[in-house]
């Protein structure tokens, strides 16, 4: 009987065990925002992303990655900050980052993959873009590197010009052995030219 | 260099009886080899047709697998078949130096070589074609470079001008010609039916006559004003393949001229190897003479040393510099893993024949068809190290491929196939000397003083059909 009450106990006591362990790893599974913010000091530019956590601390010692978006992936322009005391990571933005949206670009912050916080990202738009010049901007003109039919026009006019004179001179010097042909056909083929 | 090399002053005072007796002789001497092949000769083309067949062969397994049968990969995406492609570009270029460079500047010595300079370069314009086509990989798409082909490409300015060449060089070729099948078809009459309907049809009723002979020539000296542009355009536009890709070692504004020099150089002491060979084998010795050795020397000479300005422009100033990417190629070839090859083909391709050749006895036919050997052999390497050491040097470094990828040897398909190509543009040298004169007799003969225009002109009194 005693032996029955001790098996009791014990299974209690493991299932109890497993449940703590179960609340235990579920309460570790924590969430944390990132927020963004630009600073913009005379010639420099400096990203700001401040990680909180659900409880509004500040989260330390997180490396975050900073991306620009671009039209099928994200591009990672600097190296990864890790926060400090204050949950601040800053970012030294370059300057001459392109864009082909007015100056607009998209920047991702992203904690990648966090053992407390898992993937945490925020998303903030920003005109600190270089903007492109006219013709890089104007996709689809005529350039050397758009399609056959937007070939420039010089080159278009210059090549047509010189396959026609080249062409047209070989197809005078073919037209030449027609008439070689002509003439030979002129004597007798009891004529031989060769004695 | 502006050198007369008539056999004899005595052909000026020559009556009319002998210099028809010469006209025969000459006739006799270029028809010899048509008649007849010996072992020696049937043996060669066996051995060619069999080199170009294993080729075949080769480009089977290689349509039949794709390009990964090739040691080509993601790095080294140009290999031995581009390589080979410029060297026969480069080979080509002589048809326009030997017939009509030297013919616009008043040269004579060079007329008994021009057939000799054209069916070389035509021959290896063909083969410059089929070899891009074997690189393409898949040979059903050639079309699209025509139909789908931007014009801001420089494959596609390749594309035309490969074409536009072969076209040019294949009429400067044939105008030449015509007397010289008119004479086969005349004389060749015990020839099977196949080859006296070829001669008949080739030689377009060719009779001599004044208005052929003035149609002859004229249309020759339009094509040799034509060729100069295309031919120093083929291979501009081959190097542009090169310097318009950023590359370290094709990043140059001296590629163009570089490659037109390397390839006069080429093709010259391919001529020489070429005029050593028939003479030897179809008994020359009197139409090509000492003199026009000696005459190919010093042109080489010439040729020779205006390459190793290019090259030393080409490698010291980059080389003063040693600068990123480009520094480490040109350690690579200097004093790494392509210093033997880069060393032995500019010693004995370009430093030596230049040297050698200054003396006139290595301007005698065996020693100048030895040194021009060197130099051919020399020129193939050459290209290939413009090839190979710079498509394994990239700007961005070679990352997370397999380690077999960052060095190129090629395979046997590579090297039958590039083997078979080689046979074939002897094959066609060989085939044609067998089936026309490889000198050209009125061009010989008016060297040397007899008019065969007024020899040969149909008397007045021709009955007219």
């Amino acid at each position: 009987m005693a032996r029955l009450h001790f098996h009791i106990a014990g299974s209690i006591l493991l299932i109890a065990l497993l449940m703590c362990v179960y609340n235990a790893s579920a309460q570790e599974q924590r969430t944390a925002t990132i927020k963004l913010d630009f600073i913009k000091t005379d010639s420099t530019k400096t990203c700001r992303a401040t990680v909180l956590s659900d409880s509004s601390l500040p989260v330390k010692e997180k490396e975050v990655h900073l991306f620009v978006k671009s039209l099928y992936s994200e591009f990672e322009i600097v190296k990864a900050v890790s926060t400090d005391e204050n949950g601040v990571a800053e970012f030294n933005f370059p300057i001459n980052l392109p864009s082909s949206n007015n100056g607009i670009l998209t920047l991702v912050a992203r904690i990648d993959k966090d053992e407390t916080f898992g993937t945490v990202e925020a998303q903030s738009d920003v005109k600190w873009g270089a903007e492109l010049k006219k013709g890089e901007a104007e996709w689809g003109n005529r350039s050397l590197s758009a399609s056959r039919e937007k070939a420039p026009m010089f080159l278009v006019i210059a090549s047509t010009l010189i396959i026609c004179i080249i062409w047209g001179t070989i197809f005078y010097v073919i037209f030449q052995l027609t008439k070689i042909k002509k003439s030979g056909k002129m004597f007798t083929k009891t004529q031989t030219a060769i004695s | 260099m502006h050198t007369n090399t008539h056999l004899g002053p005595e052909y000026h005072a020559l009556t009319d009886e002998e210099k028809r007796q010469h006209r025969i002789e000459i006739r006799e001497v270029v028809l010899r080899p048509l008649k007849h092949t010996g072992l020696l000769g049937k043996l060669w083309i066996a051995f060619l047709l069999l080199v170009f067949a294993i080729g075949c062969y080769a480009y089977y397994l290689q349509l039949k697998n794709g390009l990964k049968v090739t040691a080509m990969r993601d790095y080294a995406s140009w290999g031995l078949y581009i390589s080979n492609f410029v060297f026969f570009v480069a080979i080509s270029l002589v048809g326009a130096l030997i017939s009509s460079v030297l013919r616009l500047t008043n040269f004579d010595w060079y007329r008994p070589i021009t057939r000799i300079a054209e069916i070389i370069a035509v021959s290896a314009i063909v083969f410059a074609g089929l070899i891009i086509i074997v690189d393409m990989g898949r040979p059903d798409r050639v079309l699209n470079l025509f139909v789908h082909g931007r014009i801001q490409s420089p494959i596609v300015w390749d594309v035309i001008v490969v074409s536009t060449y072969l076209a040019t060089s294949l009429l400067f070729l044939y105008f030449p010609l015509l007397p010289g099948i008119a004479l086969c078809r005349d004389k060749l009459t015990e020839k099977p039916k196949w080859q006296r309907w070829m001669y008949k049809t080739l030689a377009l009723g060719w009779n001599g006559s004044h208005e052929q002979w003035k149609i002859m020539k004229r249309s020759i000296g339009i094509i040799c004003i034509l060729i100069i542009p295309l031919a120093i355009s083929i291979h501009t536009v081959t190097a542009w393949l090169f310097a318009t890709t950023l590359r370290p070692g094709w990043d140059s504004t001296n590629f163009g001229p570089y490659f037109v020099a390397g390839a006069f150089q080429a093709g010259t002491a391919a001529v020489i190897i070429a005029m050593f060979v028939f003479r030897k084998a179809y008994s020359l010795q009197k139409y090509l003479t000492e003199v026009h050795f000696n005459q190919m020397g010093k042109l080489l000479v010439f040729l020779c040393v205006i390459y190793a300005y290019f090259n030393l422009n080409e490698y010291l100033v980059p080389a003063y510099k040693m600068r990123g990417a480009e520094g480490k190629l040109l350690n690579d070839l200097f004093t790494g893993h392509y210093a033997p090859l880069y060393w032995s083909v500019q010693l004995f391709g370009m430093a030596l024949p230049a040297v050698l050749l200054l003396w006139k006895k290595a301007r005698k036919p065996l020693p100048i068809a030895i040194i021009a050997l060197f130099v051919v052999v020399a020129a193939w390497f050459k290209r290939y190290l413009i090839v190979t050491p710079i498509m394994l040097h990239p700007y961005t470094p070679i990352q997370s491929v397999p380690a077999n990828w960052a060095v190129y040897f090629p395979s046997w398909i590579e090297l039958a196939i590039v083997s078979a190509s080689l046979a074939g543009v002897l094959l066609i040298i060989t085939i044609f000397s067998k089936l026309f004169p490889i000198i050209s007799v009125w061009e010989t003969l008016e060297n040397e003083g007899i008019e065969l225009e007024e020899m040969d002109n149909p008397k007045e009194e021709t009955e007219k059909i």
